[in-house]
């Protein structure tokens, strides 16, 4: 219920040539940008010098086959996310790569810049489950969700845990030691989805506050 | 007025807009707002509680967006309807949705924050930057250098 104590029906705008949607917080408008395709971000660049740096600064980019080219190689699409992370500024939250992406060291040199910027949720494809992922996102300490589709996994020893990991999500070749060391250093896991390409004889899991688990492989 | 805010059924809060309405909102809608429940918590309920950054007109409009969007729970229909809304509203007073974007902002209120970015969302996704521009009475303040110099620096998003 809402009453007005002095009724006043109409909602009257100043003078609707003025535009104040340019002048938005940084805020409100990254809350705006982020529901976009990365395609029509980057195209707010156009519309004047306010908007010109907008987009450098969106805290989630999202890389899917809708919102890029259509038609095009997976190479394009690898270049399209460079110069979207060559321009950017900022931290990143969320970071999603849904095509396979040919080359490794584009990954890696992706990776490196997002563990420098504060990513939380990552997801990556890799082209081949030959192909090694890049050990650097062990470097992104702040993970909270990490998704990866193909490739290779190998767990660096020395590896110190995703302390604030809480959903895992693999479709990757890995060995039935390394995963489990792998989750024995994420104590806060809560999810945890495996499609394993490898026979599995015996896996350990040692996850004390998981509540969801999903195995796809062969014993 | 304030007698009917201390009754514990169904408490009202009293709030006075930045131009001095003032409104007597049910406590339910009224906590919506992060920053309302911040400042009831603060005891600050048994006064009036000043919004010096909200106008009563986007006020109004805050209180029945709260409303509808408390009504639509697990409604499918009635959200799309609402999610829909902001086309009408951007094409004829893009002023007024700014407004009531800053406001939602101000008040932190979680639930309109997601519906009325959803809305500009929704209006900019697949136009092209000139009705962008026209639409939202943006003034393309670039040269024509400048502006060939952004869609090289981009081209991939603008062929």
């Amino acid at each position: 219920m809402v009453t007005m104590k002095k009724k006043k029906q109409a909602c009257q705008s100043a003078p609707g040539s003025v535009d104040l949607i340019s002048d938005l917080f940084e805020d409100v408008l990254n809350l705006i940008l982020v529901r976009l395709p990365i395609r029509d971000v980057v195209r707010t660049s156009i519309l004047s010098k306010k908007w010109r740096d907008k987009w450098i600064s969106i805290s989630d980019l999202v890389f899917d086959n809708d919102c890029l080219m259509e038609g095009a190689s997976e190479m394009e699409h690898a270049h399209v996310v460079n110069q979207v992370l060559k321009h950017h500024v900022g931290p990143i939250c969320k970071f999603s790569c849904m095509f396979g992406v040919p080359s490794c060291s584009d990954i890696d040199r992706w990776v490196v810049f997002l563990s420098r910027n504060g990513i939380k949720k990552l997801t990556l494809t890799t082209k081949a489950y030959a192909n090694d992922v890049p050990s650097s996102i062990f470097y992104c300490q702040e993970l909270t969700h990490l998704e990866l589709f193909y490739g290779t996994l190998k767990v660096p020893s020395t590896f110190k845990g995703f302390h604030n990991l809480l959903l895992l999500n693999l479709c990757v070749k890995i060995s039935e030691d390394a995963i489990a060391f792998l989750i024995s250093k994420c104590p806060l896991l809560e999810r945890l989805k495996l499609k394993i390409e490898d026979f599995y004889q015996c896996l350990n899991i040692h996850a004390p506050n998981l509540r969801y688990f999903e195995f796809s492989g062969q014993f | 007025m304030a007698s009917t805010s201390n009754s514990t059924s169904s408490k009202i809060i009293t709030l006075r807009s930045s131009d001095g309405e003032v409104f007597e909102v049910e406590e339910s809608v009224a906590l919506e707002s992060n920053l309302i429940r911040r400042m009831m918590e603060d005891d600050c309920a048994n006064n009036i509680i000043p919004l010096p950054n909200v106008t009563a007109p986007i006020f109004y409009l805050v209180i029945e967006h709260c409303k509808k969007h408390a009504e639509m729970k697990d409604n499918k229909e009635k959200k799309k309807e609402l999610r829909s809304q902001g086309e009408e509203l951007l094409k004829s007073d893009p002023h007024t949705y700014s407004n009531l974007m800053e406001a939602v902002n101000y008040l932190d209120i979680k639930s309109l924050m997601d519906l009325t970015a959803q809305w500009l969302a929704d209006f900019l996704k697949g136009k092209s930057p000139r009705l962008i521009r026209e639409l939202l009475k943006i003034k393309n303040d670039f040269t024509p250098e400048e502006e060939a110099e952004i869609l090289e620096r981009n081209r991939w998003a603008f062929d």
